[in-house]
């Protein structure tokens, strides 16, 4: 979705996972991304993730917890951070995630 | 087509929400204005399901338009509004407006998707055509031309650019995802 320079040698990059759950059988269903693979002019050497707007990494933000009162809705909202050492990342749909890399020119 | 009162319109291009004709999702609704009570933003796609035909007819807009489906099996789209008169809901003028004279025309691109919601003989549902169209044609890259120098140095950095734009992504392309938007004017610290 972006890619834009950030600071130094790092990027700013937003994935995005354009299709909507049960749209489509196969296309619907969560991606696997190795960020790593995604560029061909420089390798990611690391990265963080972020919120949307890239102001806070995701690890630190504390989004505000609502109790709902309605009974017939309990479905709850969970921010899965999926905090990992290899450069794999998953996109279920309509998914945004943003990421700050550091890269290396190859 | 059967639609049963209901369509849907886009959130911003994202997730579809569903509408339903003189109806409100948390109360109950009396509608002073049958027809614009029933008008919503169109971001880029309305839809249309027949689910007993197993039909999906939709209409991705080029721009932001209001739309609606007043009727069952009925799309339609207000591309401009031009007005002789006041409409008397307190802007005091007719929404009229004119460029050399002439009232203002709005012309644009319509795409039109007609197929099975479910069962699709097609390797790809008509949803996921949808959402790969938008992409391809509402998403579409903007070409500027420009006058340049006539220097060899500039034509020498234009086509590095070229080469960093061919070779930027490792050739892969899962078609559920992408990126977009690479500001190459700052690639200059590579």
């Amino acid at each position: 979705m972006t890619l834009e320079p950030w600071i130094g040698f790092s990027f700013l990059l937003r994935l995005e996972h354009i299709l909507e759950k049960d749209e489509d059988s196969a296309l619907s269903q969560a991606v696997t991304i190795n960020l790593r693979d995604i560029f061909a002019p420089f390798t990611v050497t690391s990265f963080v993730e972020t919120t949307l707007a890239a102001n806070q990494r995701l690890t630190e933000n504390n989004r505000l917890k609502f109790d709902i009162r309605d009974e017939n809705k309990t479905e709850k909202r969970e921010v899965i951070i999926n905090a990992s050492d290899d450069f794999e990342v998953v996109l279920n749909p309509m998914e945004i995630r943003t990421f700050i890399i550091d890269v290396n020119r190859t | 087509m059967n639609t049963t009162s209901i369509f849907y319109t886009d959130s911003n291009g994202r997730e579809l929400l569903q509408r339903t004709l003189d109806s409100r999702p948390t109360w109950s609704l009396e509608l002073e204005e049958p027809i614009a009570g029933n008008y919503y933003p169109i971001t880029s796609k309305i839809v249309i399901v027949d689910v007993e035909q197993d039909v999906e007819f939709a209409v991705l807009t080029d721009r932001a338009q209001g739309g609606s489906s007043l009727a069952n099996g009925d799309v339609e789209l207000m591309v401009h509004r031009r007005c002789i008169h006041d409409d008397a809901f307190g802007v005091g003028e007719a929404l009229e407006e004119t460029a050399f004279g002439e009232g203002l025309v709005a012309r644009g691109k319509h795409y039109v998707i007609l197929g099975p919601k479910e069962n699709s003989s097609s390797d790809i549902s008509t949803a996921a055509q949808e959402r790969l169209l938008a992409q391809k044609k509402i998403l579409e890259p903007w070409i500027f031309l420009s006058t340049t120098y006539n220097d060899s140095s500039y034509l020498t950095e234009v086509r590095q650019s070229n080469s960093i734009w061919s070779l930027f992504l490792s050739g892969f392309l899962f078609s559920s995802f992408q990126v977009l938007n690479v500001p190459f004017q700052k690639m200059s610290k590579f």
